[in-house]
Parts: C-alpha cells; structure tokens; sequence
C-alpha cells in the first residue's frame, strides 16, 4: 500500500490571548489509514482540527489537506468538499427531522451516495421522520457518521467520536472507522481513549499543551518500543541520553527504568557494560507511554 | 436553494410571532379608533389618528423591537447551540452565509414593514373609516428602509455578541442610545439624521403637518443614504465573520 500525506502541518501555532493552544505543530498523517490524535482535554486537539478545516485561524505556521492549504479561502472550500467532519457535539441542526437533515446535507455534495445513505439508514435504524433534538447522543453520532460517509469522503475528521457514547455505540462505531479505511479513505480521529486508539489505529500523534510529543506508527511499537528495567547494587549510574532510541529515563536510587522507541539492545549492552544486577526488557502499551509523555511533560520529550 | 431553507427554518417562528404581534398591535389600533379618537379634544380625524398611533406611535415601537428580534441567529448564536461546525464544515463560504442571512432577515423585515398597510387597508372599509391606500404603501417603504439600517445594526452586535439573549439586549440598548442622542443632543436639529423621523416622517419637508399624510415623492435621497449605511454596517458583520474563530 502507497502511503501518501493528507494532511501536512508546518509550524502551526494558535495562541487565545496568552495561552498557546498549539505551539509550532510540525507533522504528517499519511493516508489511507487510521492516524489517533491522543492528548488530554485541552492539550488542543479539537483547535488543530478546526484549524485544518478553517473553522480557526493559526497565529502562525500553515498546513495543507490532501493537497490544499489550509489559509487560502478558496482552497479552504475544496478542503471542506472532500473532507467529512464529525465533531465532538455532534452538533446538528435540532429543529430538522432525520430524513430533512439528509437533504439538506446532500445538496452540498453532487458526489453524493444515495446507496450507501440507504444502507447506513438501515443499518443504523434512523427514524427518517424523527426530529434531531429527539434523538439520543448515540443516534445523532450514528446520524453524523451517515451524513460523513455517504459522501464517500477522502478523509474524514473526527473528533472525540466516542465521547458520551454507551459501550455498544462505541463497538459500532469503531467497527464503522475500521471499515471505511477499506474504500481508500483516511481517517483523522482524536481521542483520549487509549484502549480505543491502541485497537484501530495505525499511526498515532500525541500532542501535550500545545506541543507535539510523539508520532510513530502502532506497527513500531509493537515491533521497537521496549521499557528496560535495570538494576544495580549501588546507586544507579547516569544513562548516556545520547544513546540512540532512548526517548525517556527515570532513576529511582538503584532502578533506572529506559523507555526506548528502537535500539533497545544497545540500552541492555550498556547496562551489562555498568555491572547491572538485573535487566528486563519488556514492550510497552500504548498507555504507558501516553501516561509517560504526559506526566514528564513535554519539554522531557523529544518528538520524533 | 438549502442554505435558503435552513436560515428560514431558523428564523420563521420568530418572523411568525413578530408579524402575529405587528398585526395585532395595529388591528387594536384601528379597531379602537373611535373611543380614542373621541376622547381627544377636539376629536382628531382618523387619518392623524393613525399617524399618530402606528407611524409615529406604539407600532413603530414596535416594529423596531421585532426587528432586532428577526436579526438574531448569526454564526456566533449557532456556536452556542452548538451547530457551527456542522455548518463551517459544509463547502460554504462564510460571506454566502451572510449573505444568505441578510437576504432572508431584510425580505422579512419588508414583509413586516408592509403589514401595517395591509391591515389598516383590509380593516378600515370594515369599520367605515377610510385611510387613503397609497399613503399607507409610502410609510410602508419608508419602514423598509428605517428596518433595513435597524437589522444591519442589530447584524452587526450580533456578530460580536454570543449569546442570543444579550446580542438583543445589546440591539436594544443601542437603539435607545442612538434614540436618546439623536433627541436630546445637539443633533436634533438633524433630523436627517434621525431614521425613526425619516420613518415617521415627523419634522420631514415631506409631511404634511396638517393632513398628516405624505405629499409630494418620497425622500429618495434620504432613502438611499440609510440603505448605503446598513450596508456598510453589514459589510462590516461580514469582516468581522471572516475574522472570528468559531
């Protein structure tokens, strides 16, 4: 499969008064698959997002989506022409019925797929006639995500897709993003639900206050991300930093404990090099470094 | 043709309610014209009547608190019932949205600024007075007008205001503000200046203090700057929607 970019940031920042939303976000998503955007609340997800799709205007930097950028009005539109949105409130028009917001809806897009719309009604069990603000949180997701892939969209946003859903709505709605990566479309997702996140992404971006700390594919870390325990007899010695792979160290008097993204073997030969009494190597949950990256802050972080 | 639909579906119950409450204001008006016209002495003919009570009176009042009121429900108002991005995400410029929002609040601005003439041409035959058509259709255009520069101005705060509630409030406030300024201070001897006189036509060359009625063609010039200044003033909503982040 030939991975292409769909979405490219360059020194995007977004600061409100003296608070830095995003500071100097430089990354690529690579489509199509599924790239997790994890963060914390208010690690600024949701304002990268809205300035992707133009919703928010970056202090400084630029981006483009799949091909456009991001500060040109007219390309802005071609952005939002091929990009489906779902946001994190799901925010629909309350006062339109099912069957009207789908109307309204498909007059924006003439590649519009009334099969698929049929389908997804179906499937869903969306009562056509039903009023928006009648419908649960759950059915109005399920309403959002309907309106997003009937337009068979080259990338689609979501944001927070899961948040306030019940347990079976959460199920449905990942199998839903899993699927859709089948027909050639991108998938952008922020969340801060690891388990999520750890079961259908490929790719993951961690932002932390504004700050992008880690962007590495789930494949790698499954394959490289190790955490290396060693322990001494006496105080434990400083690690060589520079040691290529090592993304964070914690001393805790005899125990040095080494999260690496790669070269794990290097870290162990270091280790028996110092007379370590004992080395153990495990592989890592993506919960642990998100729990790491975040505690550490990121100014301990290089982002790779 | 959709954008068109959902800004009327937004505004239609509160365009209904205004136009129930104008009609009404001015169906009491007229169905109660001879007792007041009677208790004044000397009784005063029906057509000062009406001048009185709805052009210069309570149903101009009136008609410019609805027309704050229709004014409401720019994108900042969407953010907070939380439907602006589902609409920032369409394919939609953010001028057509405007656009398409002015377009829909003046024609209803019109529709209610013709109702007084509808009802007080349907209702007076009915109780044996007669108020001359062509007058009520002339008041009628100069209400379009004087509606036009009150909706692009409650457009605007509605623009820099969030909440719906306050950016009416605010509306509101502005207009007394702009009503205190323009008949207390040193511009009262402007009354050019003044949109609700250009409205009423009150110490207008084009009123006939006497019949109280409109002689001569209406006032084009002073029709036209009124009209370039809400557009200005909504060119400006529309700069600073570009502007915002939502």
């Amino acid at each position: 499969m030939i991975c292409e970019p769909v979405i490219e940031t360059f020194g995007l920042s977004k600061s409100y008064g003296g608070f830095e939303a995003a500071k100097d976000l430089t990354f690529q998503v690579l489509g199509p698959r599924i790239t997790g955007f994890l963060g914390r609340n208010g690690a600024g997800k949701s304002s990268t997002i809205k300035m992707l799709l133009g919703m928010i205007r970056p202090t400084s930097g630029t981006a483009t989506v799949l091909g456009h950028r991001i500060d040109d009005a007219k390309q802005s539109l071609e952005i939002r022409r091929k990009v489906a949105y779902v946001g994190e409130d799901k925010g629909l028009y309350a006062y339109m019925t099912v069957e009207q917001l789908i109307w309204f809806t498909r007059s924006f897009y003439p590649d519009w797929r009334p099969e698929i719309e049929k389908r997804l009604l179906e499937e869903y069990q969306l009562p056509p006639r039903r009023k928006v603000k009648a419908l649960s949180k759950g059915m109005r997701t399920k309403l959002a995500l309907l309106l997003a892939l009937s337009r068979r969209p080259a990338l689609m946003i979501l944001d927070e897709p899961t948040e306030g859903l019940d347990p079976v709505s959460i199920e449905d709605l990942l199998r839903t993003i899993t699927s859709i990566t089948a027909d050639g479309t991108s998938v952008f997702f922020s969340s801060h639900q690891l388990n999520e996140v750890e079961r259908i992404a490929d790719a993951v971006l961690m932002i932390d206050r504004g700050k992008l700390v880690l962007n590495f594919a789930m494949d790698e870390l499954r394959e490289n991300y190790r955490r290396v325990t060693v322990g001494f007899d006496r105080s434990a010695p400083s690690i060589d930093l520079h040691l290529p792979g090592i993304e964070r160290v914690r001393s805790d008097g005899r125990q040095l404990s080494v999260l690496a993204s790669r070269n794990s073997d290097a870290i162990v030969e270091w280790a028996r090099r110092c007379s370590a009494t004992s080395i153990d190597t495990q592989p890592v949950s993506l919960r642990e470094i998100f729990l790491d990256t975040v505690q550490m802050g990121p100014e301990a972080t290089s982002s790779r | 043709m959709t954008l068109w639909y959902k800004t009327w579906r937004e505004t239609r119950m509160r365009f209904l309610l205004s136009a129930s409450i104008l009609s009404w204001v001015c169906a009491v008006i007229i169905l109660t014209n001879h007792g007041a016209r009677g208790q004044a002495n000397p009784p005063i003919p029906y057509v000062e009547y009406v001048w009185q009570a709805v052009y210069k009176g309570y149903a101009q009042d009136f008609f410019s608190i609805l027309v704050i009121v229709l004014a409401g429900g720019s994108l900042l108002q969407e953010r907070s019932h939380g439907t602006v991005g589902f609409t920032l995400a369409l394919p939609v410029s953010r001028t057509r949205l405007m656009a398409t929002r002015a377009v829909v609040g003046l024609s209803q601005v019109t529709v209610l600024a013709f109702l007084p003439a509808c009802v007080l041409i349907g209702l007076s035959p009915v109780l044996g007075v007669f108020y001359p058509p062509m007058q009520a259709l002339q008041f009628a255009v100069l209400w379009s007008a004087g509606g036009t520069i009150i909706f692009a101005g409650a457009l605007l705060l509605g623009t820099v205001v969030e909440s719906e509630y306050s950016s009416w409030i605010a509306s509101f406030l502005c207009m007394m503000l702009y009503s205190a300024a323009v008949n207390i201070t040193v511009l009262q001897r402007y009354p050019n200046l003044n949109f609700f006189k250009m409205m009423s036509g009150a110490q207008m060359p084009y009123l006939d203090a006497v019949t109280f009625t409109i002689h001569g063609p209406l006032p084009w010039a002073i029709i036209t700057t009124v009209l370039v200044t809400a557009v200005f003033l909504m060119a400006l909503a529309n700069r600073l929607t570009q502007l915002r982040d939502y």
